[in-house]
């Protein structure tokens, strides 16, 4: 084969074409991290990012930086991207409030895009690249239990605003969450299905990911306990579209209930092909529902499903503030992912400013914390990094979110 | 139970009508043209932006399977054909085909999002009940639909002289040369054909399950597997193999997770691959050995 | 700096897969798509019993090499039996049938939640977890696997591969057992995917069933044969381009949710250019093509 004799030209020739891509690529960074891609229009500095790729150290003089360096891994893409981007409109009106006050903070945001691995190296270049002492982490939360190890080991502090499965709770000392834990709705899921509808058989269909079997889990635990009896539980991959195969399975048993954990639009799936199925029953869900999405996808098919909520309401005291900022400047109610991530970023510039830039010191001033008045409300975090908060029941009723309680 | 065979049938109407579009290609092509997959994705999303343009909903149909038509025959005429005439053989034109259907299947998530999409008319309705199990009219429409394609297409096949004309390339395409049949043209008809029952698979999907840019590529797994275990050669056999699909993943996951869905599709493939490898119906070819 | 390290380490994992998938596709002509099947079962292997029973990290390798050859020959056993098309979609099958398992096992393998928390290597008392540890680690790796693939090519037993790849008919007549040479080659492919594997999860610290998919076999397949199949520095040469063209993509600006397709893209066209004009790739000794397909 003649290749053989021009291989060595040619081999040369491709590496100098690799250099040649190397050149060209480093030479238009104008972003300044170029890890996983930005979204964030900070502004671009090509020396501090060629500082970077040498290896420039952290700033060490003493004081606090100005501005504030924080870091972020929302969901902006992805199933989980509603609540990536309901944060972000919350972080936004936090940053504008502090820098009001006087108070200049940078967040560095990366897009976890609804992918742990995604958000483990994100997470992984804000706390060695960036080396920034706290990142908010509002991801789904497979995503949080996959960074939680990274966090603990670098002694970066991982926030998480949103994320509610019961498995955060024992995740770490530097994990923390102004979200309740999924188990007080799950408990409230579950005495609701027992005690007020006396639902005593009941069916599971969770999504197959951290969320969906968490809560999964500590329903079925507690409902057992509480005399019921689960008599099948079924999962379906994240994003699916099909749920034909799982519904026959369970319109074949006997119960009175179904326990659906899943993303909006995988709920509205179940909820309409069930009700083409002729599925008749009551079905009860968590707070992932509420997206006028699954009134898209569903129809009437929602009608009458009844779900946990973490409480808030846009009238409290405290969180109308809030809300009539957040209406003015982004056209929409404002909710618990947003409200959550506000009192976040305050949260941190506070416990910052009263125990220094460092994961550490964040660490012991947050465990501190005790009854700080945020928008989402009073907030305390226990010995694990969480805080308790009421939960509520709401239902889908005339294709709208209400509340339970008033609308039974 | 009922239900049980009520939803294998429907997922048996679909892997049918997507395995007979690729096994036509493959008896004349000779070579497994994934990029089939994302021709059925194209249907659906092609009929989603033609209604969202306002167009008629019936006419946006039509001319969205006229549009996998065009696109099955212009992947022919620019990706394979000049392979082919460059001597491709059948890996190239496969790894052809998946660069392909990734080139094709990215564009449609760039231009339409990865979220899902619906042509879906009108409110949320329980299904009839037929026989003890609830069937939807879109369900039911798609079982006939493919009923119909799939006998329509073996009587064209076998009746039509276009459809003999296709038969005689796949057979033996020099020896068609030679009788002065066009192969360029019944090639150009096969993929047209095929690709259009493609876009009518997505249609179908579509209606019923919405739409997303991944929609086609388990629907041609399955109809690979159908054309595979039900034999390559054969249009019944290959609707009989659809069916041992539909039962199987509708059966077999009663007792265990429907996650173990795929698995057991593939699971059966290689089993056929291992000890039936003609399929059902089809006739053995021994490789060369010593 | 930090970044271009994770970039070369990077490079340096799809090195370990491309050669050891050359050896099956490039030198032996069996294209296979169950890669990414064998780069998973390596890094589970590694990571669980890293997780679970705290074992050193060469004992994780080792009994990741061993299972994921067992499956290696697994998959190479059928190769006899079945026609080479065909046994393009019995890889495949392999490859769903092995992430299912990975995805669905989930009392063994916690299923899509993922293993996260993988602890970092030590080897022969050192802590290997910053990124020039690691790159240290890997380079050292790659080039073991690059000498053993160069002394298997160049042995009799090399040649052979390349007979088979060349007429396999002729390679039976000509006395040699071309199905122990067959399941061989697999295994030993297997085996230095598995290394690549643990290397991935001791360094990215999580992994979860979607890094292995048929996407990943397609991608490992693309580089072999972009870089030129049946030319160990082909793939050394793939793998240095296919990881750094999408990464050139970041400087651009584009947004992340536009660049994971956009990459694709890439892919998928290099593929179907590469297939048109230059179907050995940039230094490739092999076209897939044969001399008598029906």
């Amino acid at each position: 084969m003649e290749n053989r004799n021009l291989k060595g030209n040619r081999i040369s020739r491709s590496l100098g074409s690799i250099l040649i891509l190397f050149a060209i690529g480093f030479s238009m960074a104008g972003c300044e991290q170029p890890f996983p891609a930005r979204d964030e229009q900070t502004p671009a500095v090509k020396r501090s990012f060629l500082k970077k790729l040498l290896g420039a150290k952290k700033p060490s003089k003493p004081g606090l930086p100005d501005p504030l360096v924080l870091g972020a891994v929302l969901e902006l893409t992805g199933p989980g991207a509603p609540y990536g981007q309901w944060s972000k409109k919350g972080l936004d009106l936090a940053v504008d409030d502090l820098k009001a006050k006087g108070v200049n903070v940078r967040l560095i945001i990366e897009d976890g895009q609804s992918d742990p691995k995604m958000a483990v190296a994100a997470y992984t270049k804000l706390a060695t690249v960036d080396k920034v002492p706290v990142v908010i982490t509002t991801t789904i939360s497979g995503s949080v239990m996959a960074c939680a190890p990274i966090a603990e080991r670098n002694q970066v502090i991982l926030f998480a605003p949103g994320s509610s499965s019961p498995e955060i709770t024992k995740a770490g000392d530097y994990v923390f969450r102004n979200r309740i834990s999924g188990i007080y709705e799950t408990e409230k899921a579950a005495e609701l299905a027992y005690k007020q509808l006396g639902i005593t058989r009941m069916v599971m269909l969770l999504v197959n990911n951290d969320f969906g079997l968490s809560y999964g889990d500590a329903f079925q635990k507690i409902y057992e306990q509480a005399g019921g009896a689960i008599v099948a539980k079924d999962t379906f991959a994240s994003g699916a579209t099909d749920f034909r195969v799982q519904l026959t399975k369970l319109k074949a048993l006997e119960y009175k209930g179904i326990f659906l954990v899943g993303q909006v639009a995988e709920c509205g799936y179940v909820l309409k092909q069930a009700k083409e199925l002729g599925i008749k029953t009551q079905w009860i869900s968590t707070i992932g529902v509420e997206n006028s999405k699954l009134i898209e996808i569903a129809g009437d098919a929602a009608e009458g499903l009844i779900y946990t909520a973490p409480r808030y309401e846009l009238d409290d005291m405290g969180t109308s503030g809030f809300e009539q900022k957040y209406f003015e400047r982004f056209q929409e109610h404002s909710n618990l992912y947003a409200a959550n991530s506000y009192d976040a970023l305050n949260l941190l510039v506070n416990a910052i400013r009263s125990a220094g830039y460092t994961g550490a010191g964040i660490k012991d001033a947050l465990y501190k914390t005790k009854d700080y008045p945020g928008v989402s409300g009073l907030t305390t975090f226990d010995a694990n990094g969480d805080v308790v908060k009421p939960v509520v029941l709401k239902m889908v009723k005339g294709g709208k979110f209400v509340s339970y309680e008033a609308a039974k | 139970m009922s239900q049980l065979i009520a939803n294998a049938l429907i997922t048996a109407a679909i892997i049918a009508l997507v395995a007979v579009g690729f096994q036509l290609i493959f008896q004349t092509a000779r070579f497994f043209h994934f990029a089939h997959g994302v021709i059925i994705t194209c249907g659906a999303y092609c009929a989603y932006w033609l209604t969202r343009e306002g167009t008629p909903f019936t006419a946006a149909l039509i001319l969205s399977v006229l549009f996998c038509a065009a696109l099955g025959s212009a992947i022919w005429v620019f990706t394979y054909r000049p392979l082919q005439a460059r001597g491709a053989g059948p890996t190239i034109l496969l790894l052809a085909s998946l660069g392909s259907y990734i080139v094709i299947q990215n564009v449609i998530s760039l231009w339409f999002g990865n979220d899902t999409k619906t042509i879906r008319q009108g409110v949320v309705h329980e299904g009839l009940e037929i026989l003890g199990a609830r069937i939807t009219p879109v369900q039911a429409l798609t079982m006939l639909t493919s009923a119909v394609l799939i006998v329509g297409l073996h009587f064209f096949l076998q009746k039509t002289r276009i459809g003999n004309a296709m038969r005689a390339v796949a057979n033996d395409p020099e020896l068609a040369m030679i009788s002065g049949i066009d192969s360029n043209r019944v090639f150009i008809g096969t993929f047209a054909i095929g690709s259009a029952l493609a876009g009518v698979a997505g249609i179908l999907m579509a209606l019923d399950i919405d739409m997303n840019p991944q929609m086609g590529m388990n629907a041609l797994l399955m109809g690979v597997v159908a054309v595979i275990i039900g034999g390559v050669n054969s249009i019944p056999g290959v609707a009989l193999g659809a069916l041992l699909l539909g039962m199987a993943q509708n059966f077999g996951v009663w007792k265990i997770s429907s996650q173990w869905q795929d698995a057991i599709a593939f699971i059966i493939l290689l089993a056929f691959l291992l000890f039936r490898p003609q399929g059902f119906m089809g006739k053995k070819v021994k490789k060369a050995t010593i | 700096m930090d970044y271009l390290l994770h970039i070369l380490i990077l490079i340096g994992i799809y090195v370990i897969l491309s050669l050891s998938l050359n050896l099956i596709a490039g030198y032996t002509g069996i294209l296979s798509i169950a890669h990414a099947a064998f780069y998973g079962v390596g890094a589970y292997v590694a990571a669980l019993m890293a997780l679970k029973l705290g074992t050193p990290f060469l004992a994780n390798v080792i009994c990741a090499i061993i299972l994921s050859g067992l499956l290696g020959a697994l998959v190479g056993i059928p190769s006899l039996r079945i026609r080479d098309d065909y046994f393009v979609i019995a890889t495949f099958a392999f490859q769903v049938i092995t992430f299912s398992v990975l995805n669905n096992w989930v009392s063994f393998t916690s299923g899509p939640m993922g293993l996260p928390g993988i602890p970092q290597p030590r080897i022969f008392g050192l802590q290997v977890s910053s990124h020039w540890q690691f790159l240290v680690l890997v380079g050292i790796c790659a080039i073991l696997v690059f000498l053993a693939a160069r002394r298997i090519v160049e042995s009799p037993f090399g040649r052979v591969l390349k007979a088979i790849r060349e007429d396999e008919v002729f390679a039976l007549a000509a006395g040699k057992n071309v199905a122990a040479y067959k399941v061989l080659v697999f295994v030993i492919g297997a085996a230095m995917a598995s290394v690549a594997g643990a290397l991935y999860a001791t360094y990215i610290t999580f992994i979860d069933p979607t890094s292995f998919t048929v996407m990943e076999s397609i991608f490992i397949i693309s580089i072999v044969i972009i870089g030129g199949a049946g030319n160990l520095w082909g793939s050394v040469l793939g793998a240095a381009v296919l990881v750094i063209l999408p990464e050139a993509l970041r400087f651009v600006g584009l947004p992340s949710s536009v660049a994971a397709n956009v990459r694709q893209i890439i892919y998928g066209a290099l593929l179907v250019a590469f297939m048109m004009w230059r179907p050995q790739g940039f230094i490739g000794e092999y076209t897939f093509r044969k001399g008598d397909q029906g």
